[in-house]
């Protein structure tokens, strides 16, 4: 294992816990897949959809999202929007990334 | 569009099959998505296409479920261990009991011989037995669910005392019935015959090599029992002891000690003996790794 590998292997786990909360955040609207890529992307957080898509659907089998289909339009979409279970999540793990945060902070910095 | 097809057909190959049909259609209407957003060029398609990644890593990061799941990993793996473990002791002490009671010449290159040529056999029965087991495995894994015990620390086994093969009490013991052993075979008379058939056969050379090995038998075991058990001993030389002992009982199981024409005792009786020599032999070997230094 490289440098390089052992480095891209640690930034995933960082950023892993991360991706949950700022997908959920966005969710409080209502998107299809590909919206989310840019509406993340717009805010600076690039992600893969091969990440996102499968992560998409785990917070939907958790119960975390609603999922409809939209099959109105020309192409069929899927959407998800935060779940009522998801909402009170949300809330209590931005509680929680605010905690780590700081604590985190005041080791790296302190 | 023909190549977004070829890529999800093959997708859908590494997706759970329940789930394969609204993958598909979600990974697609998302891909169309992108492809939308830009000059819609075949190079573009094929971009995304890659960016996506290979199927069967699209495909894993849709599998919820591990083959095996954590909990009967542990299992799965002593499983394993043991029936390849008695599948290899299993047949190769058949193997090595039909040869002790056949005609053939039962010496060291005969049983290397027929040993090398089971390793195919082997093999072969050992891949079945993994392959099954992983099957049951899988099948058991997925019907019943398996939650872990609750974890107590009064289940912490003790941690295992180190094992010495040789205390200086053992090398005492071991001076002394190695000595009375050195005088019987040297005063016994083992010109023991019937009807005039001999018991034994010609007994000089093995009565040789049996002296000259017990007496170095004794001189390293005192030499144990002066310096104590394994305390600051020399690995190597409590290696090197061991090894001699299997080499001999090796020749013993392969010298020729009853008479071939006797028949005093029944004469599966040389066989066993010769059976019983060479898996103390074997044993002698295994227990090699045994020796370790003394623990502070």
């Amino acid at each position: 294992m490289t440098k390089d590998d052992i480095l891209s292997n640690h930034r995933l786990e960082l950023r892993k816990g991360t991706l949950v909360l700022a997908v959920l955040s966005e969710l409080k609207t209502k998107h299809y897949g590909y919206s989310l890529v840019e509406k993340l992307n717009e805010k600076g957080l690039t992600i893969d959809q091969n990440t996102l898509y499968p992560l998409l659907r785990r917070l939907d089998k958790h119960g975390l999202l609603d999922s409809i289909w939209d099959v109105e339009e020309p192409r069929p979409r899927k959407y998800y929007v935060l779940s009522d279970l998801g909402k009170e999540l949300y809330d209590d793990l931005v509680a929680e990334w605010k905690r780590n945060t700081k604590v985190i902070k005041g080791i790296v910095e302190g | 569009m023909n190549l977004l097809n070829r890529y999800l057909e093959e997708v859908k190959k590494h997706l759970p099959k329940n789930e394969r049909k609204e993958i598909i259609l979600e990974l697609k209407s998302s891909i169309l998505d992108e492809f939308d957003s830009t000059d819609q060029s075949e190079q573009e398609l094929e971009r995304i296409i890659l960016s996506m990644g290979s199927p069967s890593e699209i495909g894993s990061r849709y599998q919820t479920r591990p083959i095996l799941s954590k909990q009967i990993e542990p299992l799965y793996f002593l499983l394993l261990k043991i029936v390849s473990g008695a599948i290899t002791l299993g047949l190769s002490v058949a193997k090595i009991t039909e040869l002790a009671f056949s005609n053939e010449e039962f010496s060291a290159i005969t049983v290397i011989r027929e040993l090398a040529l089971m390793l195919p056999d082997l093999l072969m029965a050992i891949i079945t037995a993994v392959g099954m087991i992983t099957i049951i495995m899988f099948i058991v894994d997925r019907k019943f669910d398996f939650k872990e015990d609750e974890f107590k620390l009064s289940d912490l086994p003790q941690v295992p005392k180190p094992v010495y093969w040789v205390s200086r009490g053992g090398a005492i013991a071991s001076i002394i019935f190695t000595t009375i052993f050195l005088v019987v075979i040297n005063v016994v008379d083992f010109d023991i015959s019937y009807n005039n058939v001999k018991l034994f056969a010609d007994l000089t050379n093995i009565i040789m090599i049996t002296n000259i090995f017990l007496i170095i038998e004794i001189i390293a075991s005192i030499f144990i029992a002066i310096n104590g058990s394994m305390s600051g001993g020399n690995i190597l030389f409590y290696k090197v002891r061991q090894v001699l002992g299997a080499g001999f009982m090796w020749y013993i199981s392969i010298s020729h000690i009853f008479n071939p024409e006797q028949d005093i005792i029944p004469s599966f009786v040389p066989y066993i003996f010769r059976l019983l020599f060479f898996v103390l032999a074997i044993f002698t070997i295994l227990n090699l790794r045994k020796i370790r230094k003394e623990a502070n």
